[in-house]
């Protein structure tokens, strides 16, 4: 995220604001971004409208501080800034920082999140891209444990749910991280306080996540990463209990990098006492940088038993899609991107969809 | 909140950019991001006894001095929690000079000249614990006709029945001698932001009329201050007048500070010709500050009549006590400990309710 100045227009009485302020040593940035996508696309449903425009928006509240003592911390506030936008932010927290590791708090990714290993993504980001938003939702792949798409790409975690996550210092290239999640449905994040024990659908998660990174001297580099997520059904939720995991890894030399991830969800957050319903995943990609360009492809295949698929639907089957794309930088905090996506949903009952997607993107970055 | 220039990257394009048009504003942005970890128990059999909360806003300020000494500027507070959905909490502008302060917008009123028991950190009796009680344990404001009459601001009542950020107009006086007085009037009290009123609410031309007293004797600091608020119920209402006063003091020496305040609003928005329905309270409290450290305790006792609470007809009292600590870790950053028992007493003790309360809370602030 580029820093820049709020409103310069006083900047001499603002400066000599900032020092006698309490918080003087506290640096505050402000960034963000907006992307505007022109998507094209076919699948089978009926009526399809072929094309159709995107756009995201978030600006983004920095803030770092340090201690006497050399401990650094922070605050984040990213707030979301599309017109359609219905909640305001999406992730705020607080964290500190020494050399004894890393302590974060608040609506934030977690430590599987945060550590997971897939395949290697350009620009818009391919199979982890947006390409998902321009397919019907009944053919999208298994999302998170909230059902926000996007494909099993990590194992079942518990996204922005408020949080509090200790990663330890990187030692020898290993890093690992742990969070602890209350309650984890999205009706307990931010303000809101879950005060029952039998409303929701998962409570008292912990996400686990050991990641390696090593850059050997004939210029190999290597990343692998393990992420196990663990959550308990509450009574009355009619759930199964979390239990899945991912382990990914990458190897890159020069310009090239290659890799893949498998995922494993289990019958994770489906219905209680249902049989075949596991949901497994594996994905593989490579991308080609140089300069301001980059090129990459990626596919995932997602299989899941005849009862399961995407968060509890039971329509059984598989997903899969190949996913090819560009990006470009023009300028500072400007880049242009293409992905072209080809997915096909078969499903053991329902109706199979399959088609295309092409996003074209831009996006200001600040 | 301390308010601090932005980070700088691109100094000659922002200043560039803002220059020509308002070249004597000074903007600055503040703001926190709060994480709370919530322990409690209360009677409720499905009692979930943690869970955590974050909280986020950003606060944009531009203020300026005119050649001719009027001091003016804008205040817009965005709400930055991942559960919220409206955006901002409170804005306003205001003009300033010698002739005292004229406030207009979406902001507390006169009522903020309000003196009741003091409190460091998380805010003991007026503070977070009550964002984990159930709804029926809690009292006052958040029940039936006050919630959507008038605020629920922290729930309790602290001092006089207000408007909250009703969208209002504000004139405080200069101090005299130690004192201010303030006066808002609110057309409607149902209606903020870009809201307009056609019909009317349930209540209508709403003042608050505040007066404040501080002074120091020989080391030992007195605060006084009295509210009087009233307004009018709607002519299709059939609800009470609203018409409430509360008085309050505080002493303070060598880092102590004792007061409390004792608060009246007798049978205001109170069913049409209900008898025995006035509801009053008191409140009272120490604390201890001491260069990074604070420690409090305050206690509250609200009483209703026989039909005085406003979920109903039930009558009896709420009592909280609270204990707090607050500790400054670094610029910005505090974390604080609150503690409280609580206590509701319906009449005819059908659904009492009571526990207790721990809120472990980190706040970044800038």
């Amino acid at each position: 995220m580029r820093k820049i100045l709020l409103s310069g227009s006083a900047l001499v009485s603002a400066l000599v604001l900032m020092v006698p302020a309490a918080q003087a040593e506290l640096q505050v940035n402000l960034g963000g971004f907006v992307t505007t996508q022109a998507g094209i696309f076919e699948n089978d449903q009926a009526n399809n409208s072929g094309r159709d425009f995107r756009s995201k928006s978030e600006i983004r509240v920095r803030v770092k501080g340090e201690t006497d003592n050399g401990m650094e911390y922070g605050a984040r506030i990213d707030l979301l800034a599309a017109p359609d936008n219905t909640t305001n932010s999406r992730r705020t927290g607080i964290y500190l920082q020494s050399d004894l590791g890393r302590f974060e708090m608040g609506d934030l990714d977690g430590a599987s999140q945060q550590l997971s290993i897939l395949a290697p993504t350009v620009g818009i980001g391919q199979i982890n891209g947006s390409y998902v938003n321009f397919i019907p939702t009944v053919s999208r792949p298994a999302g998170s444990v909230v059902d926000t798409g996007g494909g099993m790409i990590r194992s079942l975690d518990t996204d922005q749910a408020t949080k509090v996550t200790y990663y330890t210092p990187r030692l020898h290239g290993f890093q690992a991280g742990i969070s602890y999640v209350p309650e984890v449905d999205s009706s307990s994040s931010g303000e809101s306080v879950q005060l029952s024990d039998s409303t929701g659908n998962q409570h008292d998660a912990l996400e686990l996540g050991l990641q390696y990174r090593g850059n050997y001297s004939n210029g190999v580099n290597v990343r692998a990463g393990f992420t196990y997520d663990i959550a308990d059904a509450k009574t009355g939720s009619s759930r199964e209990d979390i239990r899945a995991w991912g382990l990914g890894a990458q190897i890159g030399y020069k310009n090239f990098t290659f890799g893949g991830g498998y995922v494993d969800n289990g019958d994770s957050n489906n219905t209680a006492g249902q049989a075949n319903d596991n949901e497994t995943a594996w994905n593989v990609g490579a991308r080609y940088t140089t300069g301001p360009w980059g090129l990459a492809v990626s596919y995932i295949a997602e299989d899941y038993d005849t009862n399961g698929g995407r968060g509890t639907d039971t329509s059984g089957g598989e997903y899969d899609a190949l996913v090819l794309g560009g990006s470009y930088k023009i300028a500072d905090g400007l880049t242009a991107g293409a992905d072209l996506a080809f997915f096909d949903r078969n499903k053991d009952t329902g109706t199979d969809d399959n088609g295309y997607v092409l996003v074209l993107e831009t996006k200001a970055t600040f | 909140m301390k308010k601090v220039l932005l980070a700088t990257t691109a100094l000659i394009a922002a200043s560039a950019f803002a220059a020509p048009a308002r070249a004597d504003l000074e903007v600055t942005v503040g703001g926190f991001t709060a994480f709370q970890a919530g322990f409690f128990d209360h009677d409720t059999a499905t009692d979930s006894s943690r869970d955590f909360t974050s909280e986020a806003e950003i606060v944009v300020s531009a203020d300026a001095t005119a050649d001719n000494g009027l001091q003016y500027g804008a205040h817009v507070q965005l709400e930055g929690s991942t559960s919220d959905s409206t955006n901002s909490g409170e804005v306003y502008l205001y003009m300033a000079g010698s002739w005292g302060r004229v406030e207009m917008g979406d902001w507390y009123g006169a009522s903020e000249l309000a003196v009741f028991a003091p409190t460091v950190g998380v805010g003991q009796i007026n503070g977070s614990y009550d964002d984990f009680l159930p709804s029926t344990a809690r009292s006052g404001l958040s029940n039936a006709n006050y919630a959507t009459a008038v605020n629920d601001r922290g729930d309790h009542n602290f001092t006089a029945l207000d408007s909250d950020d009703a969208t209002k107009i504000t004139y405080y006086t200069p101090k005299f001698s130690g004192f201010q007085a303030g006066v808002s009037y609110a057309p409607e009290q149902d209606d903020s932001g870009e809201t307009v009123s056609l019909t009317e609410g349930d209540l209508k031309n709403m003042f608050e009329i505040g007066l404040k007293y501080e002074g120091e004797f020989q080391g030992v600091g007195v605060t006084v201050g009295g509210l009087y608020n009233f307004a009018d119920a709607s002519d299709l209402a059939t609800t009470e007048d609203l018409s409430a006063w509360s008085l309050g003091a505080q002493l303070s020496y060598n880092g102590f500070t004792f007061g409390g305040g004792y608060t009246d609003n007798g049978d205001s928005l109170q069913a049409e010709a209900q008898t025995s329905d006035d509801i009053t309270s008191w409140n009272v409290g120490l604390t201890y500050e001491n260069g990074p450290w604070g420690v409090g305790v305050s206690y509250l006792d609200e009483d209703y009549e026989t039909n005085g609470d406003t979920a109903g007809t039930d009558g009896g009292d709420y009592s909280a006590l609270a204990f707090g600590g607050t500790y400054k870790v670094a610029p910005g950053l505090t974390t604080g400990l609150d503690m409280a028992f609580y206590d509701r007493d319906r009449a005819g003790s059908v659904n009492d309710e009571d526990g207790w309360v721990a809120v472990v809370d980190v706040t970044a602030a800038f």
